[in-house]
């Protein structure tokens, strides 16, 4: 099992080491790695949003944007351009601190989740021995952000909503750690990278070694609390639009409101891409003779970017729980579920440790 | 219902009320009773208690200024047979007074506030006489026959201002609870908050505004506040020839223009006595069927929209489209579409009409599954409608609501079926009921009542080539002057019992145009279908009413 070498973090600043002081080289490398997770947000979100709207509106019998670039490509850009020209509005009365910084705070929070993405082999920008504990900690660190923007908007229905955000989070975040447990369990690790190198090969030459063929469980459980988690459809009830206006976001404009929404995606692609990691076998993947280096890379993406369009396949065809309703599905389906997966892991932990499978189909 | 029985009602009730009551026989049949004001309210009740009137289908006012009496109109319902009777009590022009009738029928509540509100008339015991539609500080009552809108004084404030001044926490009656009831939350201070859905909200449909006093998410009162949308219908109609008011009417409901349209043509043709030819009235039905069709494949969409699902209401467009199409084929419109006409309708189908619609009459049975693939069947949606919201018979009838959401409750009230107009009684069609009276009722009956269409359009098309080529339009004089009196029809329209009151003094324009709206008077049980319930909860039971506002404030 190689150990080295998977982690850019050591090698590049090793590297920068060469040419600046130490403590600059960590400074360089913690900068670099702010700015690229901002490019890649960047980037995915603009590709995401595109896909959210062809995705949804062929869904919906529509055609999705068409008019700007080819297939509409640049509406994202548009969006962008006209969120950025809009006249950034602050209510009277609200909470300027808090109302500012909620925003930020939920990007942040999002942004953080990038730093542990084994995007590649050697393609981790901090491989952390408590990377699966780091990812829980900043995924629920979104819902502050809701929080104070809800509370701090001076308005009723924000404020519902951001109530209505933490009892979700608070109230999901149990199952989902208990079932992200069972894919701990089986690798032996909190490190990503680590869990990811533990589903290399196939099982009887062609079942590959992920997860989700010993954790289907767990898979299920994980996928939909990610939804909860990002309150996408059915979960959509921090905003549910038909209810609270905009819920959390009510009295947000311009590029914070954008900001929101930017972090909404990257949330969306980020609990996908940790799916990915924990459960389909990260960057495993067929890897060809052209450009070697790039497919794993490729693979994971394909692999988010799919579990991603489950997402919105699931928000154009689902409809919002009552609160009430959800609350009940998280607190008695859904962590006894969860709890029963740790016995099941548990139980495939014991067997593959004693070996009788690797005698059984000599792998 | 026949002669006899109706003779013998009269008789027995001249007998029973003595002094006082003057009793009368319509033309079609209806019995009507004049009583003197102090006699209204004992009258009132020993028709509900004793002869089974137990709906208050209407209660409105005319203005005789020429008698100096304004005139209280009180229509009384008798869903099962089905029976209708009208009291009258002609009151001082000077001083209208007359006893409330919400003791007897609690529907009166927002039906006698609107005569307050437009001729001044006064309820003494009505447990809150405020305007209805005029905004609080508007001097005069409009709808009497010396109203001169020029002698007017603009308003001081901002109407919108007074409104929105007055409508606040105090004057809307909405009491949080007191600490000392037990639902504090410990520091003095009362537990329950006061949220306003409305006048602009995503699923107000329109300008309801909804005053919610929350518990958490749990709601403890409501109180809802209409008029947002007031045009003024009724008094403008006073002011066009019959001809004119026509296009108005397209703007009541305006999801069902069709419809209304249908209920005023049908009026004012009882009313001067003309005979529709047979095709035209096929016609007739044909489209009001698929603007029955149209207003309830957006309420269905609706509905899903309100609980979170966006697609399927995509797809009740897709449909809306092609009924809109067809709208426009024959007049030129498509959602105001003035198709109707006093003896007829404005033109003969165009020949590519026919094909298209029986294109859509082919595709639509398959598009109606797949709503119930992606709607009906989803496990989350039956679990926000299923047993949310109790609508019992008894609450049905106390607000005198109609339509779909009175068949949820199991009473089977049709007016296609009960008291047939048009060509309905040849029509072999069902009238779906619920049971439980709860969202998923309101929500499947339009589902069944669209299949219910679709099968009377088929027969009405087979019908119309029965029927032949012939003439659309009645002869009637350019310059319509019907006969001095009143006529009431009444139709199902999508949203429920859609009724036209028209007085005629024999003169060029309405004397009196009254329009019955269902859904204003359904709207008034909206806060005790929803107590207790959550917020999620009152968006799906609203949207059930299927509100349009445009009808509700007129």
């Amino acid at each position: 099992m190689p150990e080295k070498g998977l982690n850019a973090y050591p090698a590049v600043v090793e590297w920068l080491g060469g040419f600046v002081p130490n403590w600059l080289a960590e400074v360089l490398y913690r900068v670099g790695a702010g700015v690229l997770i901002c490019i890649l947000i960047a980037t995915l979100a603009l590709v995401l949003v595109w896909m959210l709207r062809k995705v949804i509106g062929h869904m919906q019998c529509r055609l999705g944007p068409r008019v700007t670039g080819p297939f509409g490509l640049l509406q994202t850009a548009a969006d962008a351009l006209k969120l950025l020209q809009k006249e950034d509005i602050i209510p009277a009365n609200v909470d300027k601190l808090l109302f500012i910084l909620a925003p930020y705070v939920t990007f942040f929070s999002t942004g953080m989740i990038f730093m542990v993405l084994p995007l590649s082999p050697t393609w981790i920008l901090n491989d952390l021995d408590v990377g699966v504990l780091f990812f829980v900690a900043f995924g629920s660190l979104a819902s502050f952000g809701l929080l104070m923007g809800g509370f701090s908007s001076y308005n009723k229905y924000s404020m519902v909503g951001g109530m209505r955000s933490v009892a979700q989070v608070v109230s999901y975040e149990v199952p989902m750690v208990l079932a992200l447990l069972g894919a701990v369990m089986l690798a032996g690790s909190l490190s990503t990278q680590q869990i990811v190198l533990q589903q290399e090969g196939l099982w009887l030459g062609f079942i590959p070694k992920w997860f989700i063929f010993l954790q289907p469980l767990g898979f299920a459980i994980y996928f939909l609390c990610g939804l909860a988690e990002t309150s996408q459809t059915p979960f959509d009830l921090p905003e549910g639009e038909s209810e609270l206006g905009a819920g959390f976001n009510t009295e947000y404009s311009g590029m914070r409101w954008g900001l929101f929404f930017l972090a909404e995606f990257a949330n969306a692609f980020a609990i996908s891409a940790m799916a990915t990691t924990l459960f389909l076998g990260g960057w495993h993947g067929p890897v060809f003779s052209f450009l070697p280096w790039l497919w794993p890379f490729v693979w994971f993406m394909a692999k988010a970017v799919a579990l991603t369009f489950c997402m919105m396949w699931i928000r154009s065809t689902w409809l919002r729980f009552r609160i009430d309703q959800m609350m009940d599905f998280g607190w008695k389906v859904l962590v006894p579920l969860s709890l029963l997966n740790i016995f099941i892991s548990a139980g495939e932990v014991a067997i593959i440790r004693s070996g009788i499978i690797a005698r059984l189909i000599g792998g | 219902m026949k002669t006899k029985d109706v003779e013998k009602k009269k008789a027995a009730l001249s007998r029973r009320f003595s002094e006082g009551v003057t009793l009368d026989l319509h033309r079609d049949g209806v019995l009507e009773a004049v009583a003197v004001p102090e006699k209204v309210e004992e009258v009132l009740r020993t028709l509900k208690d004793d002869y089974d009137f137990h709906q208050l289908h209407d209660l409105t006012a005319v203005d005789y200024i020429k008698d100096n009496q304004i005139t209280v109109v009180y229509r009384l319902m008798n869903l099962d047979k089905p029976d209708m009777m009208v009291v009258k009590a002609p009151l001082d022009r000077g001083q209208p007074e007359v006893a409330t009738a919400t003791g007897v029928y609690p529907a009166a509540n927002w039906l006698e506030r609107e005569v307050y509100d437009y001729y001044g008339v006064r309820f003494t015991g009505h447990p809150n006489l405020t305007r209805m539609m005029m905004w609080e500080g508007f001097e005069g009552h409009p709808f009497r026959k010396d109203f001169d809108a020029h002698d007017q004084a603009p308003p001081e404030r901002d109407p919108f201002e007074t409104t929105y001044l007055d409508f606040s926490q105090g004057a809307l009656q909405l009491t949080p609870t007191s600490p000392d009831g037990g639902n504090g939350n410990g520091n003095g201070s009362p537990r329950t908050f006061l949220l306003n859905f409305g006048p602009q909200h995503p699923s107000m449909h329109g300008v309801f505004r909804a005053a919610v006093e929350l518990d958490g998410e749990t709601i403890v009162d409501l109180r809802p506040v209409v008029g947002y949308l007031h045009r003024g219908l009724e008094k403008i109609a006073e002011n066009r020839t019959w001809a004119q008011v026509l296009p108005y009417t397209d703007r009541t409901d305006y999801l069902a223009a069709m419809n209304n349209n249908h209920v005023y043509v049908l009026a004012v043709e009882k009313l001067a006595g003309i005979e529709v030819p047979l095709r035209a009235e096929i016609i007739r039905v044909i489209m009001t069927e698929l603007g029955r069709i149209h207003s309830h494949l957006m309420a269905i969409g609706c509905i899903g929209m309100d609980c979170g699902a966006l697609t399927p209401m995509f797809y009740a467009w897709r449909e809306r489209e092609t009924i809109y199409d067809l709208f426009e084929m024959v007049c030129g419109g498509r959602l105001l579409t003035t198709y109707f006409r006093i003896g007829g309708v404005a033109r003969d189908l165009p020949d590519e009409f026919l094909p298209r619609l029986q294109k859509f009459l082919k595709a639509m049975p398959g598009h109606i599954e797949q709503y119930n693939r992606i709607l009906s069947g989803n496990e989350i949606f039956l679990k926000r409608l299923k047993k949310v919201a109790h609508l019992t018979r008894e609450m049905a009838l106390k607000y005198s609501m109609t339509g779909p959401m009175l068949r949820s409750t199991g009473v089977k009230y049709d007016v296609r079926k009960s008291d047939p107009y048009s060509l309905y009684s040849k029509f072999d069609f069902k009238v779906p009921l619920g049971k439980n009276g709860d969202a998923w009722d309101f929500y499947w009956l339009r589902i069944l009542e669209m299949w219910q269409s679709l099968r009377i359009v088929e027969q009405a098309l087979n019908y119309l080539e029965e029927a032949g080529p012939g003439p659309v339009q009645a002869k009637v004089s350019k310059v319509l002057k019907p006969p001095a009196g009143e006529a009431y029809v009444h139709i199902e329209s999508p949203k429920g019992d859609l009724g036209c009151y028209l007085v005629s003094d024999g003169g060029t324009n309405p004397y009196r145009f009254r329009w019955r709206p269902p859904l204003f008077i359904n709207l008034q049980s909206l806060p005790e279908l929803v107590r207790g319930w959550k917020i999620a909860d009152f968006i799906a039971i609203f949207a059930g009413y299927d509100a349009v506002m445009g009808e509700v404030d007129r």
